[in-house]
């Protein structure tokens, strides 16, 4: 299976973010839109990742 | 504070006239194309998947849920962020095929009509009651707004302006294949109301139900039980489930499929929308807390789902509440017009055409368009009744949820289309039927109808959604394990999966070019409509009409089917191609088509990494070595089909590879088919220098030739014959050259020894000759004297003609004199000498000669060239015949043609004529050394000659001989006498 290198990197940068987030994301006296941040920051490395991504006409 | 209807339906109504305006706007080209075709357009489209359960239930669902809400907006977000991996392969391959839904797609890779059906009917009972989700959310909401209203009269009124609209703006075009600009256009201007409406009613919510963002805050943390629900774990494997029913829905349900494949204009815009419409999704779902918070903080009375509404109202804000209105509207229609059109797609091409279709005499395109039509009208009232008769509304929320997840069967088919080609029909068939009775019986049944036909114990829905996925999968796995794919899908099986290479056969086809396609076409389609489909394909492929050559010819079926798939749906395009435009008897199912590898390779080549790259570089690295080869490689299949011509056969025969690769040997024409095709069959591995003539020139060709025998491997096609070409022309000419040259050296260096010995004992002959001439008184012994000194100046003449070719050879380039000579000047100067001496023939000289024709050399070396010329010319010239003199410039060489209206020169003589003492002339006319001067002399001039025939006259065609000298250029000249 191919696995393009901006897949992989957005993959794995949200694997670790929830991984090293998810006690901070729901902590009780934490702000509500803490899940809200990690979705953004999420959406931007993947933004990031694909800014030049070429079509891969397969 | 409630509306009056009159105000509802105006705002209402002159919304949906906007909608139209949009699509009316966009459809004139009134709105700049590349906004139209801009990313960003295609990310709002998308966004249309955010329906009524986004705008309206994401509140309510919050409420019960806490941060689980999010799971929907997670799970389809999640298909777009890993696009690569699922919906740019999904995207390659519908436009490739033309496939606008997923049963389009599932009948394509399990070449199955009943693979197609199956899904439609299952997305026609998992998708309806969403359709009627929206007509009640739209209807509820004016009742919320104006109890006193009529919610079934607006209910109609909106089921028929989304009936008219769909029907304009979706059906406008009669193929139903090209994208719907106009609609996409107004998709995508209704999500932007509806997340704009949706961020304004968060901000109201903060501002007015808080009074700023703190205050929200402090509100909120004064709630716990509030906070509590919010951050609470979902029970184990909810959220999952909901993720995991979302993130299929991205290729599963048939809007969203229509949406991301159907009117995707270009696979950057997919790209965009990886990360846009998660954006898109997270700036959605961001207000929902604040409005529900600001709504729970009202203390409304009414259903949280209706919060974005009803918030204006419970804040005394008309002009909130009918934003809140509007954006409902938008979130409810444009889920209604692109299911509607989805679906009537699938059905039109997987329940209706399998049974019913147009005949060959009527027009297709018209009869589809109309059925297409009567089924978007069926599907938004078929969608009205299922809103309209229940008494409970609540069912219809809950079936319509139900049905979301009916999409999850059809998870493990896409996945398998892609990346496990062994997946067979039967085992899709046997997965998806067994995970869809789980699901009818111990989902939609109960829920539907309110009643549990059959108990699985106490499991919930989550684990009945579970059962029913892992029953489908393994299932699937196993009967696909255990059973035969045809042939057919293993085809389709490569073509789709992402790992593996595509094969195409390399068969022919029983019709030979684009006209036997038309009538073989016209026999289900009718004449009218065969031809247009035929030159549709001719066009999209940039293809010649008149191009038979086999790839060609496989490559303008291909795209046939693709484009009738397009119009009539995968199945019945592939059964009409495959009856009408069948392979001949001999093909061979599988065979490897190297051109279709290698073009694959080339477009994967960019994600090639590591050993799978340093291969590709080898294959590339062998490829040019064997295109640059400066011997002509001619690859020939087992079925004698062209598969390599490298550049030295471009040059050899003018033929490109791409004109040659493809085409059956025989069609590459003689004398090069004759000349391989006798080599190949012949026992020889090598014949040396062949000659044969190619366009009026003699050629010379070595041919070898390799036999690649058959491999074991039943997978691998590349016996063949590799043929190689050596071009011994020039080698054959430059050694014939050497052997005249040194032919004249001999005979150069005999003629000045005679001249010499000669030269002295005729010389000392005429002086006694004269001395007995002027001496004696004798009349008879005078006059043989004066015949002696006639026939030794004879032998004078002869000796000085030796020694002139004698010199001829030897000249070097500092014995010769290098002065611009104007070529018009030498040709009068010539004709003046001959004219001194007619020999009683009456000649007529036509000169047309360039002014500025000029040569660097020796003038006297032109001057002597043209005599001989000029003379020959006269000699072979009847009375009062023309010689023709011409002088042009032709490129950076001037060209000097003298023409007689002779007998001219017979082919078996011609090339003998530059030889030496060779002539036809009487004896005592001519030396023979005439021609072969004017050779060496040419040379000398860094020119050439040639002798043709001047006419085609058969009787005297004449002689034209033809000199070529570079061209003395003045601004070549002063540019380098500058340097």
């Amino acid at each position: 299976m191919y696995l393009p290198s901006s897949t992989l990197i957005v993959i794995v940068f949200t694997y670790l973010l929830f991984l090293l987030g998810m006690e901070w994301m729901i902590q009780a006296d934490g702000a509500w839109y803490r899940p809200f941040l990690l979705c953004f920051l999420v959406i931007a490395i993947a933004a990031w990742s694909y800014r030049e991504q070429n079509s891969d006409e397969l | 504070m409630s509306f009056e209807l009159s105000t509802l339906f105006a705002l209402g109504i002159g919304y949906l006239l906007v909608l139209f305006a949009v699509a009316y706007i966009t459809e004139r080209g009134w709105i700049p194309e590349k906004i139209v075709r801009h990313p960003l357009v295609y990310v709002l489209s998308l966004g249309m998947f955010a329906s009524v359960w986004s705008y309206y239930a994401a509140t309510g669902n919050a409420f019960r849920d806490g941060y689980g809400y999010l799971a929907s907006f997670i799970g389809i977000s999640m298909a777009f962020l890993l696009s690569p991996l699922m919906l740019r392969p999904i995207l390659n391959l519908t436009k490739t095929y033309q496939l606008s839904s997923l049963a389009d797609l599932l009948a394509f890779r399990y070449r199955s009509p009943v693979a197609g059906t199956l899904t439609t009917l299952i997305m026609l009972i998992g998708v309806m009651p969403l359709l009627s989700l929206q007509i009640q959310a739209v209807a509820n909401t004016v009742g919320l707004l104006a109890p006193d209203a009529s919610q079934t009269v607006l209910a109609i009124t909106f089921c028929l302006f989304m009936t008219l609209f769909t029907i304009f703006f979706g059906t406008g075009k009669r193929s139903g294949r090209e994208r719907h600009e106009g609609l996409v256009m107004t998709i995508a201007f209704e999500s932007l109301v509806k997340l704009v409406a949706l961020l304004l009613i968060g901000w109201f919510a903060v501002y007015k139900g808080f009074g700023s963002f703190a205050a929200m805050e402090i509100w909120l943390n004064e709630q716990p039980e509030l906070l509590r629900r919010l951050k609470e774990p979902a029970p184990p494997g909810t959220f999952q489930v909901m993720v995991l029913v979302f993130f299929t829905a991205a290729v599963a349900t048939p809007h969203m499929f229509y949406m991301t494949f159907h009117e995707n204009n270009h696979p950057r815009a997919l790209n965009v929308a990886s990360w846009g419409l998660p954006l898109f999704f997270l700036l959605l779902s961001l207000p929902v807390l604040p409005i529900l918070w600001a709504g729970l903080k009202s203390g409304s009375l009414t259903p949280m789902e209706y919060y974005p509404v009803t918030l204006g109202m419970d804040y005394d804000s008309h002009l909130f509440t009918l934003i809140g209105f509007l954006g409902g509207l938008s979130a409810a229609s444009g889920l209604v017009i692109v299911i509607t059109l989805a679906l009537s797609t699938m059905c039109l091409n997987h329940l209706i055409l399998p049974v019913w279709q147009p005949t060959a005499r009527q027009n297709i395109y018209r009869w589809l368009l109309w059925k297409r039509r009567v089924l978007i009208t069926a599907l938004i009232w078929g969608g009205f009744l299922f809103y309209y008769i229940p008494s409970d509304s609540q069912s219809i929320r809950a079936v319509s949820n139900i049905g979301l997840i009916g999409s999850l069967q059809f998870l493990p088919a896409i996945i398998a289309l892609l990346y496990w080609p062994r997946g067979n029909k039967k085992g899709f068939m046997a997965g998806v039927a067994a995970g869809t009775l789980i699901w009818v019986v111990f989902l939609v049944l109960p829920v539907a109808t309110g009643i549990n036909y059959f108990t699985l114990g106490d499991m919930n829905t989550r684990e009945i959604v579970a059962l029913s996925l892992v029953s489908n999968v393994l299932l699937f796995v196993f009967v696909s394990v255990f059973t035969r794919s045809t042939n057919e899908e293993k085809i389709s099986a490569d073509i789709c999966s992402v790992d593996n290479l595509r094969r195409q056969r390399r068969a022919r086809l029983t019709a030979g070019s684009a006209d036997e396609f038309i009538s073989q076409l016209t026999k289900p389609l009718g004449e009218r409509t065969a031809t247009r489909e035929v030159m549709q394909a001719l066009r999209d492929l940039s293809m010649d009409k008149l191009d038979r050559r086999p790839k060609s010819l496989r490559l303008l079926r291909g795209r046939l089917e693709a484009n009738l798939s397009g119009l009539l749906g995968p199945a019945i395009a592939h059964d009409l191609i495959d009856r009408f435009l069948p392979y001949t008897a001999n093909s061979e199912p599988g065979a490897s088509d190297v051109a279709a590898i290698e073009h694959r390779i080339e477009a994967y080549r960019s994600n090639l990494s590591g050993m799978a790259a340093d291969l590709d570089n080898l294959r590339r690295y062998h490829r040019q070595i064997l295109m640059d080869l400066p011997l002509g490689v001619c690859s020939l299949g087992p079925d004698d089909q062209i598969i390599m011509w490298n550049n030295a056969m471009q040059e050899l025969t003018g033929l490109t590879s791409d004109e040659a690769v493809g085409l059956h040997l025989s069609e590459i024409g003689d004398p090069w088919y004759s000349l391989i095709n006798n080599f190949r069959d012949g026992d020889a591995a090598h014949q040396h220098k062949v000659t044969f003539t190619v366009n009026g020139s003699k050629r010379y060709i070595s041919l070898h030739k390799a036999v690649i025998e058959k491999s074991t491997s039943p997978s691998i096609r590349q016996d063949g014959v590799i043929v190689l070409l050596e071009d011994l022309t020039e080698t054959q000419l430059l050694e014939e050259e050497l052997a005249h040259s040194e032919r004249l050296a001999s005979i150069g260096r005999l003629a000045a020894g005679v001249a010499h010995e000669i030269g002295n004992p005729v010389t000392g002959i005429a002086c006694l000759a004269q001395n007995i001439r002027d001496e004696t008184q004798n009349d008879e012994l005078r006059t043989m004297a004066r015949q002696i000194i006639e026939q030794t100046d004879r032998t004078s003449r002869i000796v000085q003609s030796l020694v002139n070719f004698a010199h001829s050879g030897s000249h070097n380039s500092s014995d010769q004199r290098h002065e611009i000579v104007q070529i018009s000047k030498a040709i009068e100067e010539a004709i003046t000498l001959v004219s001194l001496n007619q020999k009683g023939k009456y000649l007529n000289f036509a000169i047309e000669c360039e002014e500025d024709a000029r040569i660097l050399g020796d003038s006297q070396q032109l001057l002597q060239i043209l005599v001989n010329l000029i003379n020959n010319a006269r000699d072979a010239s009847p009375e009062e015949s023309t010689i023709r003199i011409q002088c042009e410039r032709i490129a950076a060489s001037i060209q000097i043609s003298v023409s007689d209206q002779g007998t001219g020169i017979p082919d078996i003589i011609r090339d003998r004529v530059f030889e030496p003492f060779f002539t036809t002339k009487e004896p005592g006319e001519g030396t023979g050394l005439g021609l072969a001067l004017v050779y060496s002399l040419v040379e000398n001039l860094g020119g050439h000659i040639d002798i043709m025939d001047a006419s085609d006259d058969q009787d005297n065609p004449g002689t034209r001989v033809i000199l070529s000298f570079p061209c003395y250029d003045v601004e070549h000249a002063s540019n380098r006498v500058s340097q």
